[in-house]
């Protein structure tokens, strides 16, 4: 499957917080929701890291045209 | 004041210009010599007969001999577009009218058609139209005093829209969170993009930025900004689009005013924020968008989140989460330690009432056990052979038996009768 975008990441990422504060989960499930929570953790990391260096441009292409990277 | 400048016929620009001219009679006079002169006008003679085609011929070439292309202010009157483009309109004065008309292909440049009444400046030339024998004006450019046509254009564009309710406030999307691509509707070579890229880089640099470069100004730039906006649609590459242009006069920002970009933003699957001119600057595509911002970088910044703020929220996030956890191994533990205590306490109730059973029984029994009458001082006659001496004929008179008591056994005699 795709990773989560950032903003997916996020949002899950709230729901989690908020369902483990709840107090109404097994301990099996606590356990399981914070596990997902720190591969996202980490999912958001990584993407706030990265660093998008090209600018690209939409060229005509049909009538969605296509992208390519913008000669500097 | 700002003139049309979409008009294909060259124009003199009349310096300190008063009002029309009207030509003496001297300078008629100088015409007609000279018309005469050069061959085109003949001079009708006495007694000849003329055909009324005849006559307007050479009425017309006189006309057009003398006066050369001019402006002419006035009023407008019954302006009506028929179905082959062609305008036909009156121009007025307190005293006077001309008859014009304004051929399809520069009736074309028209913002709007003028209102009546509207106070209007003609450029064109003056004519005979030979089969009718009228004397009109061909114009071939119209302007609006105060630029009052691009305003009439405007104000009918704007209400048109408000009336379909795209420019409703209810319409304006809200922007996404945080935008995976950003998609940027201007030109290719302005400062514009260069904002945008610089706030997106500080803020929020893992973002995509796509360019669809375009013309923001001059003829057919509507046409390709609207085509840029419908192509990142079709294509939906960006989450968010930025369309622009730099500052610049009203001519230059034209093209966001035209009601082609307006329909392309409105009907934009994706949301759109406008950033046209200067800050004081409004156009039409800023009243459809689903944001206004004042400058290009104002835009990026409401297009994009700010990275260092997600940063410190996923530290929060993380902050919960173990706190939560560690909450819930409390709460267990704790509800671990008082099931321990619920079970010991069960067991010793379990263990007590168990004991009262047993007592219970042993005082039971022990009130039933032969011991315990003993304790009430009742005694148990036995006889010398060891049987139990229960019926008065067991006692036999003179016998010796044993009475057991409590603490031992006595002898005892039956008593001789």
């Amino acid at each position: 499957m795709e990773d989560p975008t950032l903003e997916q990441a996020l949002d899950r990422l709230d729901e989690i917080a908020i369902r483990l504060e709840g107090g109404d989960l097994e301990l099996a499930d606590a356990l399981a929701l914070y596990e997902e929570g720190v591969r996202l953790l980490r999912v958001a990391d990584t993407a706030l890291g990265a660093v998008e260096e090209r600018i690209q441009q939409l060229t005509p292409d049909g009538e969605g045209g296509r992208v390519e990277p913008l000669p500097e | 004041m700002t003139w049309d400048l979409f008009s294909s016929a060259p124009r003199p620009d009349p310096k300190g210009g008063a009002g029309p001219r009207r030509p003496s009679d001297e300078e008629l006079a100088h015409a007609v010599a000279g018309a005469e002169a050069d061959g085109v006008l003949e001079r009708p003679r006495p007694r000849e007969d003329w055909t009324v085609s005849g006559v307007n011929a050479a009425a017309r070439r006189l006309v057009e001999g003398f006066f050369p292309p001019l402006w002419i202010v006035g009023e407008v009157a019954n302006f009506t577009r028929a179905r082959s483009g062609h305008c036909y309109f009156s121009l007025r004065d307190d005293a006077s009218q001309i008859r014009c008309v304004m051929w399809r292909d520069d009736a074309r440049h028209l913002p709007t058609t003028p209102a009546e009444g509207m106070e209007v400046r003609a450029f064109g030339r003056i004519t005979m139209y030979e089969a009718r024998g009228e004397f009109q004006f061909v114009v071939s450019s119209l302007e609006g005093k105060g630029e009052g046509l691009w305003k009439l254009a405007l104000e009918r564009l704007r209400a048109k829209l408000e009336a379909e309710g795209l420019t409703a406030p209810a319409r304006k999307r809200p922007l996404p969170r945080v935008p995976r691509t950003i998609g940027v509707v201007t030109s290719p070579s302005g400062a514009v993009l260069h904002d945008i890229v610089n706030v997106v880089r500080r803020r929020a640099p893992w973002t995509r930025i796509v360019l669809c470069g375009c013309r923001v100004q001059g003829e057919g730039a509507a046409q390709e900004i609207a085509a840029a906006i419908r192509r990142f649609g079709k294509s939906g590459v960006a989450d968010v689009l930025i369309v622009g242009r730099g500052g610049g006069s009203v001519e230059d920002l034209w093209a966001f005013n035209e009601e082609e970009v307006a329909r392309a933003i409105a009907a934009s699957p994706i949301p759109v924020i406008s950033a046209v001119g200067h800050e004081t600057d409004v156009t039409i595509a800023d009243l459809v968008a689903d944001l206004r911002a004042p400058t290009p970088s104002a835009a990026a910044e409401a297009a994009v989140p700010d990275g260092k703020a997600l940063a410190r929220d996923l530290v929060k996030l993380e902050g919960r989460m173990t706190g939560a956890l560690r909450a819930r191994a409390t709460d267990v533990r704790r509800a671990l330690a008082g099931l321990a205590t619920d079970m010991s306490r069960a067991t010793d109730r379990l263990v007590a009432r168990r004991r009262d059973r047993l007592n219970a029984s042993a005082h039971r029994l022990h009130a039933l056990s032969p011991l315990a009458a003993f304790e009430r001082g009742f005694a148990l006659p036995v006889s010398d052979t060891g049987k139990i001496l229960r019926n008065r004929e067991d006692f036999t008179p003179g016998l010796a038996f044993d009475l057991r008591v409590r603490d031992g056994s006595v002898p005892v005699r039956v008593e001789e009768e």
